[in-house]
């Protein structure tokens, strides 16, 4: 693919794949497992509780870690464009936009849940309606899915 | 004295049963990103409501999440100690300043719960909404997300010395 070529002849992808100390590759994939671990499992902590898990937590003020997540995903989004930029080949792996797919649902899931569950002043902290539990397990499993096709584009798909 | 473990370590044979099955390696990596998140998630969220942010959260529901702070601790320990069974050498040999840090940071993590625990732990539980949580307790909290954080650092430099 052309796109491809034309990010490999950048001087952006020389300077970050020629990284002779920790900055600035290291540094940038240290970074996103840190993003990672504030948006992936904050919001899972959040999807816990909409299970049924430390139930005495009240909905609202839990809105409160919504910037801390989102600082996260600013921060994945930014070191993920750098990663792409230092091996752009991975956007020939299917298994990459497996990854992708797993982010755009969770997030969209996260959004669904935000609007319906922590800004429903009318409903009921101890009986969260089926749909919103079975939402918040589904987000669950997409940010386990996103983890894993992850980790998995450094063994599979190409 | 670490290259006798390291010989030991390689002598029990459990990494060459995880490196036959393809697929562990792999998976065991992917669980350990899962409990980094989980813990980090967590007890991240625990200490910034230390800190002064989510001030109107009780403190004490809030900590009702922690057993499952603690389940990705133990599931990190569990797929950690097979990455070692695995690449002993890369541990100990190539970068052991760096699985040192990383150690090192895990336990003053350890100490600083310690800590926690024996002194303002009570008093913490019992931050009603909007309560402010003692100097001690912020200093705690701070503290343990740096070495959290600190953790994750280490970790992902020790593939890259």
């Amino acid at each position: 693919m052309d796109f491809i070529a034309w990010i490999q002849q950048t001087e952006l992808h020389q300077w970050l794949g020629e990284s002779p100390y920790w900055f600035p590759y290291p540094f940038i994939i240290a970074l996103h497992a840190m993003g990672m671990g504030v948006i992936v499992g904050m919001n899972v902590a959040l999807d816990l509780r909409i299970l049924g898990v430390a139930s005495a937590i009240p909905l609202a003020p839990l809105e409160s870690f919504f910037p801390f997540m989102y600082l996260g995903l600013a921060v994945n989004a930014v070191t993920g464009l750098g990663l792409m930029i230092t091996h752009p080949e991975l956007l020939l792996n299917p298994v990459m936009w497996v990854k992708f797919a797993c982010i755009f649902l969770a997030l969209g899931s996260l959004r669904l849940l935000r609007a319906r569950v922590f800004r429903d002043p009318k409903l009921d902290p101890q009986h969260i309606p089926l749909g919103r539990q079975v939402l918040a397990g589904f987000s669950i499993f997409f940010w386990a899915g996103a983890i894993t096709a992850g980790r998995l584009t450094a063994y599979i798909g190409s | 004295m670490l290259l006798s473990v390291v010989r030991w370590t390689l002598n029990t044979g459990i990494g060459d049963f995880v490196e036959s099955y393809t697929w562990m390696f792999p998976i065991g990596e992917a669980l350990h990103f899962m409990g980094l998140s989980l813990l980090v998630g967590v007890i991240g969220m625990v200490d910034l409501r230390m800190l002064g942010f989510a001030k109107k959260l009780p403190f004490a529901p809030l900590h009702g999440l922690v057993p499952w702070g603690i389940a990705g601790f133990v599931i990190n320990l569990s797929t950690g100690i097979m990455f070692w069974f695995v690449n002993p050498e890369l541990y100990a040999l190539e970068v052991p300043e760096i699985s040192f840090y990383k150690l090192l940071f895990i336990f003053l993590a350890g100490v600083n719960l310690l800590v926690f625990r024996l002194t303002v732990f009570d008093q913490v539980m019992s931050l009603g909404p909007g309560d402010d949580a003692p100097l001690l307790a912020k200093f705690i909290g701070a503290t343990s997300l740096f070495l959290w954080l600190g953790v994750i650092w280490w970790g992902r430099m020790i593939m890259f010395t």
